[in-house]
């Protein structure tokens, strides 16, 4: 990248030869907003670290004084990263992100789940009125399981030995199973 | 929102709960979900050797206008050929419910559950 400004090469959000602030990244990528490798397997606290490093910089009390162009820049970098760093901390929306470029859920369609899975689900339903705890139990370790592929598939995929194919079931029973956990108050 | 008294109707009489027997060949079960929503619909369609829709049973996990959505397209398809239960569409059910856009997506669960009933009868009798 080149500075806007003094036009010499820079990489960070304020130039580091004179200072100035540079425009935000113009695809809305969270991991460039908050200058993190692009992984799933991320720990919250180097997120948050992330965040308030950028934060720190681009803050809009620090450019309060300064042209309106910086101030404008410093409000944009403000948003990105607080919705970079929301998007982030969550696992599935940093999954989805990853796999298809969008952290938000398909509001509807998306893939076609197995009978076995939906039916579970009505099983999970009837269970949650009659034994809440068996329910709770059950939910959980159908969340477990999910969240173990999700992992291993990551995991496999940051190696460079996989693919994200068949992401987007994983990723639709998980969706399920949030409502179903939250039904079930587990 | 309140719902309209079409789907409270629905609701508080729900037409053909039940289920039927899946492994049954003359027996289409179509079961289809809404991730987004948590929403699962399940429908099952007897279907007699002319085409005929004999009996139509649901079982719907979701909101009301899943539900009612579910329980009047079973009573739109009873008695009809499958030609007609698949020219049967979302904007029918929706209409008919006044559903709002918002609750569309229901109505669009229930078509596409009576086309997977049918398909999985069909397959069927390809067998």
């Amino acid at each position: 990248m080149i500075c806007w400004q003094c036009h010499e090469p820079t990489s960070a959000a304020v130039c580091i030869g004179c200072g100035a602030l540079q425009p935000p990244p113009a695809e809305n990528d969270p991991y460039k907003v908050l200058n993190i490798p692009r992984v799933f397997h991320l720990d919250v606290v180097d997120i948050d670290n992330a965040w308030r490093t950028i934060s720190r910089t681009v803050h809009p009390d620090k450019w309060a004084g300064e042209k309106a162009v910086y101030r404008r820049m410093s409000l944009q970098w403000t948003a990105l990263a607080n919705e970079a760093r929301r998007i982030l901390k969550d696992p599935m929306s940093r999954a989805r992100y990853l796999s298809t470029g969008d952290p938000k859920p398909p509001e509807r369609g998306g893939p076609k789940l197995d009978n076995d899975f939906l039916e579970s689900m009505f099983d999970l339903q009837m269970m949650s009125a009659n034994n809440p705890d068996m329910a709770k139990e059950q939910v959980l370790t159908m969340w477990d399981q999910e969240q173990n592929q999700l992992n291993s598939m990551f995991r496999d995929w940051e190696a460079g030995s996989g693919t994200l194919d068949g992401i987007d079931v994983i990723l639709a029973k998980l969706q399920y199973l949030k409502t179903a956990r939250t039904q079930a108050g587990a | 929102m309140a719902y309209s008294d079409k789907v409270i109707d629905h609701l508080e009489n729900p037409r053909n709960v039940g289920s039927l027997d899946r492994d049954s060949s003359d027996v289409g079960t179509g079961m289809v979900g809404a991730p987004a929503c948590g929403d699962v619909m399940k429908l099952q369609l007897k279907i007699t050797d002319d085409g005929i829709i004999e009996d139509a049973k649901f079982k719907t996990f979701g909101c009301g206008s899943a539900i009612a959505s579910s329980s009047l397209i079973t009573t739109m398809v009873k008695g009809k050929s499958l030609d007609h239960a698949l020219s049967i569409s979302n904007a029918d059910i929706a209409q008919e419910l006044s559903l709002p856009p918002v609750k569309i997506h229901c109505s669009v669960l229930a078509e596409d559950a009576i086309k997977a009933a049918i398909a999985d009868y069909r397959t069927k009798q390809e067998d």
